[in-house]
Order: C-alpha cells, then sequence, then structure tokens
C-alpha cells in the first residue's frame, strides 16, 4: 500500500511539473481574456463607456447575441463566408497539399527543388502575400484584367470590384498555399515503413492502389491534423482580408475575424461588446470544429485498425 | 492498358528500373506528376516572379517584361530601410519563442498523451480554446501586462507572448505524435530503472524528434510571420521585425509603387535563401529517427 | 552524428547569444528619451506618426522640424521629448484605446484624423480645452473651424488641430479645353458639372476617375450641399434615424447617373488606403478631374499632365453660392493626469502650432491646409516658389473664401460612411437602385 501511495504521489509530482509551464503561459495570456470575452459579450461595452463595461441585466443579457443573428446583415455575410472558407479549405486546400505530397513522394526529378517553392508562399508573412496579391488584381496595374481583356475584349474585369469575385479572389490568395501542410504529410510519407507497401507491389499493385489502399490510410493521423490547422486558417481568416479586399465590395468579403475587428477596433463606435459577442461565437464554432475533425480521423483510425 | 505497358517493362528490365527510381510507374502517372509538380511551382513562384519583374518597371505591373529597366526602388530600399536589422530582430524572436514554445507544449502534450489524470480533457479543451480566441480580444490585456512587468517595445516582451501565441497547434502536433509512439518503448526504461523525466528526456523525446521538428517548423512560420502584435507591442524601428515593417509598406510607399514592389521583394528573398539553406536541415531532422509503423 | 551534434551546438550557441543580446538591446531601449529627464525641469512627451524619411514624404520632416524647433527654443525652461510612432497616426490611435484600457495615456498626442475622444473622454483621461481657447483670442482664431466643429454636445472641445482637411478637386485645364467644356471655375450650378462631363465623354477623355471610397465620397460630399434641403440633411448626418431621405437618394440617383455609370471599370477601383489609381489617372492626364484635399499638389510635381494645366476649384451649388469642405477631426489631445504646469506646457504647444507663422510654413510647405482664420494668403503666395506649392496656396485660398465650410463625408457619417461607399460598386453596375441603397442603410442603423 505504503509503496503504491510513493508511486502515485511521484507521478503527481510529475504531472503536475510538466503540465505547470504550459498552464501558466495559458494563464497568463489567455485565461483572462478568455473570461473578459465571454463576460462582456453580455454587456454594454463601446466608445461611450470604454473603460467600465456595463452588464445588460438579465432580461437583456442575450442582446448583443440576437442583434447579431436577427439584424446585423454584416455578422450574418461574415458567419456565412467563414463558414464557406473553412468548407473550401477542408475540400480544397487539404485534398490538394495530400495530392501534391503524394505526388512529390515518388522522387521524380525536381520534386526537393518543387518541395521547397511549395512552401515558399507560407514562408513569407501573409503581408507580403496580401499586397502581392492586392496588386494583380488591380485592374489598372494587375494582370487579371490584362488576362480578362485578351480573352473578351472590353471586359474589364475588376476581380475586387465585384461581389461575388472578390470572395474568389480572396480565397485563391491562400487556398492553393497548402505548401507546410504538404512539408507534414511528405515528412509522413516518408516515414512509412517501405516493406508495407514493397510487398503489395510485388503483387502487381499499381503505384495508385498502394497510394489510395496503404499510403492515405496510414496518412490518416497526419490528415486529421492538417485538416484542424487547415480548417482553423480559414475559419480565423483575416490578413488577406485585410490587405486584399478590406471586407469588400459591400461587405462581400467579412470573415467573423474581420468582423470582431470591424466592430470593436475599426469602427469610432467601439463596440467591443458586440465584437466579442461574434468573437464567443467564433470559439464555439472552432471548438466545434476541431471536436469534428478528430472524432471524423479518430473514428476511421479505430476501424482500420479493426 | 496503361498499367500492364507498365508491367510489361518492368517484367523486361525490373531491376534497373527499380534502382533508379524506386517507385516510379507508368508513363501517364509519370505525366501526371510532372503536371502536377509543374501546377505547384506556378502558383508558388508566379506571384512572386511578378513582383520581381514589376519592380524593375517604371510602371510597375501588367504582364511582360519591362521596358526600361528601372533599379530606383531598390536603390531607395538600400540606402534607407535598415533592412538587416528587421532580419536580426526577426530570427532572435523566432527562434527563441519557437524553442521556448515547443519544449514547453511537449512536455505537456507527453503528460496528456501519455497519462491518465482527472482533468486530462480540461487541459486538451483549454488548449483548443486557444486557438480560436480573436487577437484583438486578447490584445488589451497583453498590453497592460507587458506594460506592468515593463517589456513593452523589447524583443524580451514579444519572444514571451510569441511562445504562447502557438500552443495549441504545437500541442496538437506533439500530442497526436506521441499517442503514436509504440507504449512498450517506454515500459521497457521503466523496467531498466529509468524515473519519468529520464524516460521522457532520454527515450521518447528522440523518438519524437520528427513530430518536434514538425511542430518547430509550424510554430516557426506562425512567429515569423506574425503582425498583429509585433505592431502592437513594437515601437522603436530598431526592434521591428519584417512583418511589422511590411504592414508600413501600404502607407509608406503608396506613392511608390516602385519602391513598394521593390520592398516586397528585399524583404522576401532573404527569407526565401535562408529557407531553402534551411529547409535540407530541416527536413533530415525530420525524417532522422523515424519511428517505423 | 557528428554533423547533429554540431548543428545542435550551433543552435544552442545562437541561441544563447541572441539572448544576451536581447537582454542588453531590451536594456538599452529603456533608457531612451529619459536621458534627458534628470535635470529638474518639467517634462512632457509629445508622440506624432510623421514618421516617414524626408524622402519618403518631405512634409513629414518639416513637422518634425517645426516640433524640434518648440522643443529647442524652451529647453531652458521645460522638456519636450518629441516621439515618432512607426505606425502613423493610426499606431497613435490604438496604442491609446491599449492605454486606456490599462489606464494610461499620452501625455499629448497628435492623432492625426483618427478620433480617439469619445473614448478617452468617457475613461475621464483627457482634458477640456475649451476654457483656455475663450480665453485667448489669439488662440481660437488660430484653430479656426475647429472650435465649432469639435465642440460636443455637453460643451467641451477635448481636441484641436493645426492643419485641416481642406478639400475641393482639381481639374486639368488643358483636357477641358481640349472637349470645348466649361471649366470649373464659370460653373454656376451642377447642371455646368454635368454639361462638361458629357462632353469630355464626347470627346473620349474619361472625366475622372474614382474609386468605392474617398474620391467618390467627396464629390458626393460635394453635391450634398446643392440646395438648402441637402445641407440640412447634411449637417444632421451623423445623428441621422433614416436614410430614406428625398435630398440623400438625390444624392446617390446623382452619383449613380451623372457620375458613376460615365466612367468605365478601369477608372473605377475598389477602394481601400492604397487604392491610389485615381490620383495616378490624373496626374497621367488620363483623367479631366481629380477628387482630393489640397495636399494633393504633392503628387503634381513634373507631373506628365503638366502642372501648369492643373487647377484648383471648389464646388458649385444650384442656389448661386460656393462650396468646400473643411474638416478639423481629431489633432492634439492632452492627458488630463498632468500636473497644471505640464498642462500648461502642452497648452503653449497647441498656441505655437497653431500660431500665424508656423499656420503659413504649414502651407507654404505644402503639408496641408491650415485652419487659422489669420493667414493672409496672397504674402504667403508670394513666398512660394515652387508651382505645386503656389497651387496648394491658390486652393487654400479658395476654400477659405467659399460661401458654404461643411465637414467632409467621413467626418460627417462616421462609421456610415463604410457602408455608404460600399454601395457604390452597385450603384455603378446598376445591380443597386438608390432607393436600394437607403433601405440597406438604414438595416445597418437598425442593427447597431
Amino acid at each position: 500500500m505504503a509503496r503504491k501511495k510513493k508511486i502515485l504521489s511521484k507521478r503527481t509530482i510529475f504531472i503536475i511539473a510538466f503540465l505547470l509551464p504550459a498552464v501558466f503561459l495559458f494563464a497568463v495570456i489567455y485565461a483572462y481574456p478568455l473570461v473578459n470575452i465571454f463576460v462582456t459579450s453580455f454587456c454594454e461595452w463601446n466608445s461611450k463607456n470604454f473603460v467600465a463595461p456595463k452588464f445588460l441585466g438579465w432580461d437583456h443579457m442575450f442582446d448583443n447575441y440576437i442583434k447579431m443573428f436577427t439584424l446585423d446583415k454584416n455578422f450574418q455575410m461574415a458567419l456565412i463566408n467563414s463558414l464557406k472558407w473553412v468548407a473550401l479549405t477542408l475540400v480544397i486546400q487539404v485534398p490538394w497539399a495530400v495530392l501534391v505530397a503524394l505526388v512529390l513522394s515518388k522522387k521524380e526529378r525536381g520534386w526537393r527543388f518543387t518541395r521547397n517553392m511549395f512552401v515558399i508562399p507560407n514562408i513569407i508573412s501573409t503581408a507580403a502575400i496580401g499586397l502581392i496579391f492586392l496588386n494583380l488584381y488591380s485592374p489598372s496595374r494587375g494582370v487579371i484584367t490584362e488576362i480578362c481583356n485578351m480573352i473578351a475584349p472590353g471586359s474589364d474585369v475588376s476581380v475586387l470590384a465585384n461581389e461575388n469575385w472578390a470572395f474568389w479572389g480572396v480565397t485563391f490568395s491562400f487556398i492553393l498555399f497548402g505548401g507546410s501542410s504538404c512539408l507534414l504529410l511528405l515528412t509522413q510519407i516518408f516515414s512509412i515503413d517501405p516493406s508495407l507497401y514493397e510487398a503489395a507491389k510485388v503483387d502487381g499493385a499499381s503505384g495508385l492502389q498502394i497510394d489510395l489502399k496503404i499510403k492515405l490510410p496510414l496518412l490518416k493521423p497526419m490528415i486529421g491534423t492538417v485538416a484542424v490547422i487547415a480548417a482553423n486558417y480559414g475559419l480565423l481568416l483575416y490578413n488577406e482580408i485585410a490587405l486584399i479586399s478590406g471586407g469588400g465590395p459591400d461587405n462581400a468579403t467579412f470573415s467573423l475575424s474581420y468582423y470582431v475587428y470591424k466592430t470593436a477596433l475599426g469602427s469610432t463606435k467601439l463596440n467591443f461588446a458586440r465584437g466579442n459577442a461574434a468573437g464567443v461565437i467564433q470559439m464555439l464554432l472552432g471548438i466545434i470544429l476541431v471536436g469534428m475533425i478528430n472524432w471524423f480521423f479518430h473514428r476511421r483510425r479505430k476501424e482500420d485498425m479493426l | 492498358m496503361m498499367v500492364s505497358r507498365g508491367e510489361i517493362r518492368r517484367g523486361q528490365t525490373p531491376r534497373k528500373i527499380r534502382k533508379e527510381r524506386p517507385e516510379s510507374g507508368n508513363i501517364g502517372a509519370k505525366i501526371f506528376r510532372y503536371v502536377i509538380m509543374a501546377i505547384v511551382l506556378f502558383i508558388s513562384l508566379y506571384p512572386i516572379l511578378w513582383v520581381l519583374i514589376s519592380s524593375f518597371k517604371e510602371k510597375p505591373g501588367g504582364l511582360g517584361l519591362p521596358e526600361k529597366w528601372v533599379f530606383d526602388g531598390y536603390i531607395t530600399i538600400f540606402t534607407e530601410l535598415d533592412i538587416q536589422t528587421y532580419f536580426f530582430n526577426s530570427i532572435v524572436i523566432t527562434f527563441v519563442s519557437t524553442l521556448i514554445s515547443v519544449t514547453v507544449v511537449a512536455m505537456a502534450a507527453y503528460v496528456v498523451a501519455r497519462m491518465e489524470f482527472r482533468g486530462k480533457a480540461l487541459v486538451t479543451l483549454m488548449f483548443s480554446t486557444t486557438l480560436f480566441i480573436p487577437a484583438i480580444s486578447i490584445s488589451f490585456p497583453i498590453y497592460r501586462l507587458l506594460g506592468d512587468l515593463g517589456l513593452r517595445d523589447t524583443r524580451i516582451g514579444v519572444i514571451f507572448i510569441y511562445s504562447g501565441l502557438g500552443i495549441a497547434v504545437t500541442y496538437f502536433i506533439l500530442q497526436s505524435y506521441f499517442m503514436s509512439i509504440p507504449k512498450e518503448m517506454e515500459e521497457a526504461a521503466r523496467v531498466d530503472g529509468c524515473g519519468y523525466v529520464g524516460t521522457f528526456v532520454r527515450i521518447i523525446l528522440p523518438i519524437a524528434k520528427p513530430g518536434l521538428a514538425t511542430a518547430a517548423i509550424m510554430s516557426f512560420l506562425n512567429n515569423w510571420n506574425e503582425f498583429y502584435f509585433a505592431s502592437l507591442l513594437l515601437k522603436s524601428p530598431d526592434k521591428m521585425t519584417i512583418p511589422a515593417l511590411l504592414g508600413q509598406f501600404t502607407s509608406a510607399y503608396s506613392r511608390n509603387l516602385n519602391g513598394m514592389f521593390s520592398a516586397i521583394i528585399v524583404a522576401v528573398v532573404p527569407t526565401i535563401i535562408v529557407f531553402c539553406l534551411l529547409s535540407e536541415t530541416f527536413v533530415k531532422s525530420l525524417t532522422a529517427g523515424a519511428v517505423k509503423g | 552524428m557528428k554533423k547533429k551534434k554540431l548543428i545542435s551546438l550551433l543552435l544552442a550557441a545562437s541561441l544563447i547569444g541572441s539572448m544576451a543580446l536581447t537582454g542588453c538591446s531590451g536594456g538599452g531601449g529603456k533608457d531612451d528619451g529619459e536621458d534627458t529627464a534628470d535635470n529638474g525641469l518639467p517634462t512632457v512627451t509629445f508622440t506624432h506618426g510623421y514618421y516617414q524619411d524626408e524622402s519618403e514624404w518631405a512634409p513629414a520632416a518639416e513637422m518634425r522640424k517645426i516640433y524640434e524647433e518648440f522643443a529647442e527654443a524652451h529647453k531652458d525652461e521645460f522638456n519636450f521629448v518629441i516621439k515618432a510612432d512607426q505606425g502613423g497616426a493610426e499606431g497613435i490611435y490604438n496604442t491609446a484605446l491599449n492605454d486606456l484600457s490599462a489606464g494610461e495615456f499620452y501625455d499629448i498626442a497628435d492623432f492625426g484624423g483618427w478620433d480617439i475622444t469619445e473614448a478617452a473622454a468617457s475613461a475621464g483621461a483627457i482634458m477640456d480645452l475649451k476654457p483656455y481657447l475663450d480665453a485667448d483670442e489669439d488662440l481660437k482664431a488660430g484653430v479656426g473651424v475647429c472650435y465649432d466643429q469639435n465642440l460636443t454636445e455637453d460643451g467641451k472641445i477635448y481636441t484641436v488641430r493645426e492643419q485641416i482637411e481642406g478639400v475641393g478637386f482639381w481639374y486639368n485645364q488643358a483636357l477641358f479645353e481640349q472637349a470645348g467644356a466649361k471649366t470649373p471655375d464659370q460653373w454656376t450650378s451642377w447642371a455646368d458639372f454635368d454639361e462638361a462631363v458629357d462632353q469630355l465623354v464626347a470627346a473620349g477623355i474619361s472625366p475622372f476617375s474614382l474609386n468605392a471610397g474617398w474620391p467618390t465620397n467627396i464629390l458626393a460630399a460635394g453635391y450634398s450641399q446643392r440646395d438648402e434641403a441637402s445641407r440640412e440633411f447634411y449637417a444632421n448626418g451623423g445623428s441621422t434615424e433614416s436614410f430614406n431621405d428625398p435630398s440623400f437618394i438625390g444624392t446617390m440617383g446623382f452619383l449613380q447617373t451623372n457620375v458613376l455609370q460615365k466612367i468605365d471599370a478601369a477608372h473605377f477601383g475598389p477602394g481601400g488606403d492604397d487604392d491610389n489609381q485615381y490620383t495616378e489617372d490624373f496626374i497621367s492626364g488620363d483623367s479631366a478631374m481629380l477628387f482630393n484635399g489640397v495636399w494633393a499638389t504633392g503628387d503634381f510635381a513634373d507631373c506628365e499632365a503638366g502642372i501648369e494645366n492643373i487647377k484648383p476649384a471648389v464646388f458649385p451649388t444650384d442656389d448661386g453660392q460656393t462650396a468646400g469642405l473643411l474638416s478639423g477631426g481629431c489633432g492634439f489631445v492632452v492627458s488630463d493626469k498632468l500636473s497644471d504646469e505640464q498642462k500648461d506646457i502642452c497648452i503653449e504647444f497647441i498656441k505655437y502650432m497653431t500660431s500665424p507663422e508656423i499656420a503659413a510654413r504649414i502651407v507654404e510647405n505644402g503639408i496641408g491646409m491650415a485652419p487659422s482664420t489669420t493667414i493672409d494668403y496672397s504674402s504667403v503666395e508670394s513666398e512660394v516658389e515652387s508651382p505645386e506649392g503656389k497651387l496648394l496656396v491658390q486652393a487654400c485660398n479658395l476654400l477659405q473664401g467659399t460661401d458654404i465650410q461643411v465637414l467632409g463625408w467621413g467626418n460627417t457619417f462616421g462609421d456610415m460612411e463604410g457602408e455608404i461607399q460600399n454601395k457604390y460598386a452597385g450603384l455603378k453596375d446598376g445591380s443597386k437602385t438608390p432607393e436600394d441603397v437607403a433601405n440597406e442603410l438604414d438595416q445597418v442603423l437598425a442593427a447597431e
């Protein structure tokens, strides 16, 4: 008995000691803001009472949320767009990164160079990418308008001036840049024991069959991680919007993050209460999303093991 | 059809082909791979090449090469911007914060991945929420905290914040990696008389190198590109990072497109060079010591 | 193995080295600006956003020089520490918000148009300048329109500026003559504007380049002064409860048919901070009018359009008057936490900045327009040698002489400015009617 107790307490000390630094970082940087966001989303807090948020009262405590969902077209647009961007990263970016990783893993001539180049858009800051795309889309000095005019003279396409195109303009400034995801996947592919698929190859399986039947299932945990990171990027999309479209035209490219910024800091009214209410929604969505992705890949992994 | 042709070819000279290109398939697959690689190269390089070419134009923009090559933008940048200072700052801040972040999170992720204790789910939830907190919402408290600590407008302050910023992604990567390490390895170490800390340092960390390297790369990229806190917390020009500098380009160079395009190139090219030099080291550390199976 | 060890060693060494370096420079940085604090004199720190290098933007260097001369002149009485924020006025504003949340504030700062007053006043962090302005006629004349514009509902003035946004528009006389159109200095109503636009278009000249923002807002604000009813709606624009007002709908209708649909897509940018194409088009001689403030002259030197062809103009009205946009906005803001001694230093500085000498210097150097009503523009013009400097003085003079002087679009409509300009693209391509615009804006108001 005594010995068991001793081991247990040593274990406990170890657990606490190892968790402590991370929990400390969390507590110092995030704990207060988390509580603050949540609490002030039930407050009135804007430029009129900037240092003293005021509780809305029990009868009206959900006013910020109710207004967002019933009246605030910008919030509704932001919510829909953010969900669209999450879906698009999962449908386009992740499969694209997987495809490229599988292709590169065949080590064709130039694969190393291609791999390095693919990561470049991820290592240069999004601020630079934003500026570059802003200029590419510009009707006067960009290339898109020029190319469209070659195909259809006089069309004078202005990507960022049209509500539907602007959404895709923002989307294509990040969606194909899956370089770092590809790098993660590539690493995982190379760590697969070759004996696992050499046998299949001898049995006459095609490269495609090996990719689909053997490599892909083994990659699943990493695809799950990549999916979480990518979906998170889609949900939090901000820099590209701030730099390229500024949320426009007519607020058609608002994302949740951009809405939070616009409502809280980017407005003379400094409506932090509403911004934080949107922040709460964003966090809830994020947690649900991560839960869903984890559950999906976890469950599939278990099935494969059986 | 294609498959059978490939099989025939492989049948004729199996060894040679295998040796050269261990995983090459038939011609169609090969063409497909090159097409994909070409697309990757195009989307990755075109935007930057376009800016590079444009930066030499008198009137930046449009397709085609410059009619007259102009270097004005670069002359302005190099004579007036202390670009190497910004690079130095970016490198120091990113390296140190990445190291701290990965170390700290690795410890926590290991405990969660490997041990049963009460509140385990809470720890995961806690780290998950940090992924989605809007930067604006944490900026006030962070600003106040650093002010109280006297760390505003210092590199240490930014390092401190960056160490905590990416903990969620680092946590996810490391936790899933630790889970994939067979338990038998620790049990063997335990039998050999290793303590918890000893097992972690001597057994787990070496095995987890690819995972650690992966997490470090992600964290590094995040911190390297971080813009919001850098521009909020760093006010002195001698402490600023590359992204904070880029943020100024839009306003500072809006009258001087040539300068803006050149500035983008100057900020981006050394990053690319450093990455290309480091990438082999990166990838080697990623594949070295990989767990089989 | 050896290689790995070497790499890790190198890494460790570089980390230790960098740690040491950050430590050193972190400590060293704190000394900045405090080295003058030990001479027993009172100290005030002034923060501004004119950080740009002289070659980047010459007015910034001139502004810094003006500040430094003040500090130098009073160095025996007090320490006036000058700090430039690398983030510009926007950076100062963001820092101020963060400071406020931490219970701090700048001693004195120039907010360059970013309005901090409501938040800072609600926090009790800033001081009311009105008593000082009322007590000093010269100071009051120096701040000009700022006095009335920045007077709050509860009778306080939290901010004044040494320069204001003076906005009319610019035209290229050569292009007007080429099209055989009446030039803006002869316009007596907006019908003349319409006629000139049609003649320019017929001659194959783009009348103007616009975007979903700033230049279009200027034109909208100018057109809003056309008659009494419209002027009244505009004057109360900030507190309007509905945009379903005939004069506002009239303004939007004018924008749609008489303005936006007269130009092609290449002359209509997406808007935003760095969409400066409308200026590029004008200075390259590609468009006949430029809707921008007096400071636009900075881009006119040696331009393709030929500076001799460029002339300033103000807006006509339909009842025979002229109108200009003069916006003070948020400039100098002083902390209320300062001692009386420090406050007096700040007032001294504001007095200096709004004095006739500095006002003349601001105009002469092409920095902008000064609010001061005491400037003799004809004597200033003779002081100036460069053609673009002369143009700026002419433009300021023209604006100071307008019958109707109102705030700009953004200062009038506040947050709604962004929502209104969002609708311009829809108006241009015909997907929205002016009535749609009014209804959609009312929905935004309801969501607040």
